[in-house]
């Protein structure tokens, strides 16, 4: 039974991927199937999202990418972070941190 | 920041390795997920499909990537360029004509009005520019120049100016050199302190002059202008004290003037190269000078005052004026701004260009309008297709965006190109006429406006489709087969801008064609007098070595003597008139017929000859007899006057041996302009045939010449010598000059020219207007051309179905021809129509440019509509002939 899935939220999809790249290096599906395994398949990034993302962030500086094999033996896409990228994920961690604090005071409070 | 950088660059730069890599990126996504579908059991082909189906489109997804990868903004600028480019290489005829019409509009419209601004348009560079105005008395409405006692007066009772100048020009012979013998003729400007200061003008070295100066004797002072310096004394800093000699009169330099005092102020084309002080002579202050005006005046207002303010106070001084002295009865005074003066003549002509050239602009426009209009309308079936198959707004509305101003530039560019070319020629072409066309140059502003003009033109209607098909159903579009639905109104509407484009050309083609019949007149009619094989001269005997009239005479006599005896001269004359334009008046009365006021005596144009003038100048005398040697200054004085002078005088008598007085009557007036205190009686011995004499537009005047040996009383140093060859005029030139130069050699000839160029050059602006604005008729008839072949070649691609069907049933070509043709038909009478109106309400501005025919004219008319209809008909013919060529079956079979 595959558990309930969610559209992504705003500004979620940024933060996911940081942390799938956080341990180590992942290609592209890596990055897919890692966000999935994190959240529990609650959230499932589909690769129009996911691309468009993975380049935006190289081109903003917060990942760089290096080209290796893929367990089927095929040219991939590896991507990780970079310093900046680290730097930025600590800051999105902090605000995520406390959206959900505040989140989780507000529906409990009524 | 430089991590953006360095994407964009690398995005850029590497576009298409950045691309390889991406499909490389995918493609290992798409086989992993497959290999892992693969594990859970199914068959590597189900596994690929079912992968495939789950990530929709790689190639959205590509698209995606590129849509957010840095710099693709830019990269999306250069696929649209690409694009545009790529369509107009698919059609070039139509962007030929988009980038050609924009090209000619802009070119021409930056050309003409770099023009205007040049001559017309800019303020004025004095300080004051905006408080100078021109002062003139006028005379029946007509300028005819301020007096000395006017100025005095105006100068003394005004209360609204801070200065008023008078000055003056005079031709007179200067030579630097202490011999004298290096003079040539210039006109030297006379001027006083007060001119200077008025325009604000400081010199560059030295001084100006002094109040006490401008007296008789001590007025031996010069200024002289940057030029002069320059070109006479290569600038030598210690210019100042050395001696100039002006009419053999030595003239201290005391400064040196900058190049800012324009040449208009003097009727000149350059700035003047010497000036020196303007003294009035002895009679000029006396009261009875007062009639003899003809000087320039320049006022500068105090500060707030306005024209109309000054005008009513000097108006209010020469009514008082009027009063105490009757020879200022009916002289009026007018206040002008400064910059006026700078046109002159030339004022209708210019705005009649700028008409004209505004004209061709809103032909350009509509054209264009109606072109891009036809095109994107025409493409809203393909917009529609390329919205259902998933194009954004924006995006299509980009793409058109760009494929309207790639072209739109290119023809901007071609204009500005043009106009740069065309200003530079202009310059050189400059007929010599038109004052400051030397400092021609291209003005961005005017060049920016065109340029914003056109661009929006083509911006407004080339989107409009566009964006009307962006709101489209595309469902809908496509449904009606993208064809009829635009709608009869966008039809008429480009119906409507083809009439327009026809009217204005109208105007033009009748415009032009009225010009072009007034130069044929001006420059073909009898002038009265033979112009071929004669040549003309100026020269100035100073009164410093000719203080006497008979010392004139006989240097006038032994010049005559030695240039008939050149070989080629058939005769020679010295004279003080010629046709066709003579300004010298004189006041007469009639023996026999007294006066008893002052406003009563009439006035004739005046000249006196050697009594070789008829025959030289090929006058036949029609009554009478001419002047002959034994006319001498012992024998009675005799006068030759023309036939109108005949008609208005003598109508019913004889005017063989009636005599006239030369002068104002001394009873009413002691001192005449002309005469002083003299009167000198002459008798009519013959009768000359009319020939022009207030120049080439205006009929003869009466006119009255005499023998300078006669009346020696005006036998002034200031003469032209006219030569009639065998041989061709221009071989004599340097002949005549060098017997002239025998006789003295520090007299120069000057003005030397043909007759033939004389008279080329009384037309060379009307003939540079008018080679302009035929030009302009060209092009406006051209673009209408296009136009309407547009608009007929559209209707006929549009009706092929209904064509076709009509051919099925039976209907022979020529329905089909005049079924077409017709259209283009009604656009033609209809744009005939009203561009004969608008023809019409134009012709009072036209009437004053032309001669010998009406603004009106039907023969012109007639014609141009004539001209305009059929080439309507023929820009049909070409859509005509293809439609009645449509194969019915296949018209049918198509849809």
């Amino acid at each position: 039974m595959p558990s309930p899935q969610f559209d992504l939220l705003q500004g979620t999809l940024d933060v996911l991927i940081l942390k799938s790249l956080a341990l180590q290096e992942l290609h592209g599906m890596g990055t897919s199937r890692r966000i999935s395994q994190m959240t529990n398949g609650a959230f499932e990034v589909k690769p129009g999202s996911l691309f468009p993302a993975l380049h935006r962030m190289e081109d903003a500086g917060w990942l760089t990418s290096t080209w290796g094999e893929s367990e089927t033996n095929r040219r991939a896409k590896f991507y990780l972070l970079t310093k900046k990228g680290k730097k930025q994920l600590q800051s999105e961690t902090e605000r995520w941190e406390r959206i959900s604090l505040a989140m989780a005071a507000a529906l409990e409070t009524s | 920041m430089i991590s953006r950088f360095r994407a964009l660059w690398r995005n850029l730069i590497h576009r298409d390795q950045m691309d390889q890599d991406l499909d490389e990126e995918l493609h290992a996504y798409v086989e992993l997920v497959s290999t892992e579908k693969v594990r859970t059991g199914m068959s590597p082909e189900e596994a690929y499909r079912d992968t495939r189906r789950e990530i929709g489109g790689t190639e959205q997804i590509k698209q995606g990537v590129r849509d957010i990868r840095a710099g693709a903004l830019l990269d999306r600028l250069v696929q649209d360029i690409r694009f545009a480019l790529r369509q107009m290489r698919k059609s070039p005829g139509f962007y030929a004509i988009v980038v050609l019409v924009l090209a000619l509009a802009i070119g021409a419209n930056a050309s003409i009005f770099s023009i205007l601004n040049t001559v017309m348009l800019r303020p004025l560079e004095f300080p004051n520019a905006d408080r100078l105005v021109q002062i003139t008395s006028t005379k029946n409405e007509k300028p005819i120049g301020v007096s000395g006692p006017d100025w005095r007066d105006l100068a003394t009772h005004n209360q609204t100016f801070e200065k008023i100048a008078i000055y003056d020009q005079w031709r007179k012979n200067v030579s630097t050199s202490p011999r004298g013998d290096d003079a040539a003729e210039v006109l030297v400007g006379l001027a006083p302190q007060e001119f200077f200061e008025a325009l604000g003008i400081q010199p560059l070295m030295g001084r100006l002059f002094k109040t006490e100066e401008g007296v008789e004797g001590r007025n031996h002072v010069a200024l002289i202008t940057e030029a002069f310096w320059k070109t006479h004394y290569q600038r030598n800093p210690k210019i100042l004290g050395r001696t100039l000699s002006i009419n053999d009169q030595p003239y201290t330099i005391i400064g040196v003037l900058p190049a800012t005092i324009p040449g208009w102020l003097h009727g000149a084309q350059a700035q003047l190269p010497v000036f020196e002080p303007f003294v009035p002579d002895p009679g000029t202050f006396s009261e009875q000078s007062r009639g003899g005006r003809g000087n320039g005046a320049i006022g500068l207002l105090k500060p707030g005052t306005t024209i109309g303010k000054a005008q009513a106070d000097l108006a209010r001084i020469a009514q008082n004026l009027a009063a105490m002295h009757p020879v200022d009865r009916g002289v009026g005074i007018s206040v002008a701004p400064l910059a006026t003066m700078r046109t002159g003549d030339l004022r209708p002509l210019l705005l009649l260009l700028m008409g004209a050239v505004g004209l061709i602009l809103l032909i350009a426009c509509s054209n264009l309008a109606a072109l891009l209009l036809a095109r994107n309308t025409a493409r809203q079936r393909e917009f529609a297709m390329r919205k259902a198959l998933g194009a954004g707004t924006t995006a299509l509305v980009r793409q058109v965006l760009t494929e309207t101003l790639v072209p739109s530039l290119m023809g901007s560019a071609c204009g500005l190109a043009l106009a740069c070319g065309a200003t530079r020629a202009l310059r050189t072409a400059d007929p010599g006429k038109i004052p400051q066309l030397l400092a021609l140059t291209l003005d961005w502003r005017v060049a920016l406006f065109t340029l914003v003009v056109g661009l929006a033109t083509c911006l407004l209607f080339g989107m409009a489709p566009a964006l009307l098909s962006a709101r489209l159903d595309p469902a809908d579009a496509l449904k009606e087969g993208g064809r009829t639905s635009s709608g009869t109104s966008r039809q008429g509407f480009r119906k409507l801008l083809v009439i327009a484009q026809i009217a204005l050309s109208m105007m033009l083609l009748v415009g032009s064609g009225l010009l072009i019949q007034t130069l044929e007149r001006l420059e073909n009619q009898d002038l009265g007098f033979r112009v071929d094989h004669l040549m003309r001269g100026h020269f100035y005997l100073p009164p410093a070595q000719y203080p006497m009239a008979d010392m004139i005479t006989r240097f006038c006599d032994r010049l005559t003597e030695r240039i008939r005896a050149l070989p080629g001269v058939r005769d020679v004359s010295v004279t003080t008139v010629y046709p066709p334009s003579d300004r010298w008046r004189m006041m007469f009365s009639i023996d026999g017929r007294p006066l008893s006021r002052l406003e009563d005596v009439p006035a004739t144009i005046f000249g006196v000859v050697d009594a070789n003038y008829l025959p030289t100048a090929g006058i036949p005398v029609v009554a009478g007899r001419n002047f002959s040697d034994s006319d001498r200054e012992t024998t009675m004085p005799v006068a030759i006057v023309n036939q109108a002078f005949v008609k208005q005088y003598f109508p019913d008598v004889d005017p063989i041996g009636q005599r006239v007085e030369l002068g104002a009557p001394a009873s009413l007036i002691p001192q005449d302009v002309w005469m002083g205190t003299e009167r000198e009686t002459v008798t009519i011995a013959g009768v000359m045939r009319d020939n022009h004499n207030q120049g080439l537009a205006l009929p003869a005047a009466p006119q009255l010449i005499a023998l300078f040996r006669q009346v020696p009383k005006v036998n002034f140093g200031f003469k032209d010598v006219l030569v009639r060859s065998d041989v061709a005029p221009e071989a004599l030139e340097q002949a005549v000059a060098q017997q002239l130069h025998a006789l003295d050699s520090r007299l120069p000839l000057s003005e030397v020219e043909t007759m033939s160029e004389y008279l080329d050059d009384m037309t060379a602006v009307k003939r540079f207007t008018t080679v302009i604005l035929a030009c302009f008729a060209g092009i406006g008839l051209l673009l209408a051309v296009m136009g309407i072949y547009g608009v007929i070649a559209y209707l006929v691609a549009q009706r092929t179905q209904e064509i076709g069907i009509r051919l099925a049933l039976g209907a022979p070509q020529s329905a089909v021809v005049w079924l077409v043709s017709s259209q283009g038909l009604r656009m033609a009478l209809a744009g005939v129509a009203i561009g004969l109106v608008g023809t019409v309400l134009a012709a009072r501005s036209m009437t004053s440019l032309l001669y010998g025919i009406s603004a009106l004219d039907p023969v012109t008319m007639g014609l141009a509509s004539i001209v305009l209809i059929a080439i309507a008909l023929g820009a049909c013919v070409l859509p005509a002939r293809n439609a009645a060529k449509i194969d019915p079956i296949q018209a049918l079979r198509t849809e």
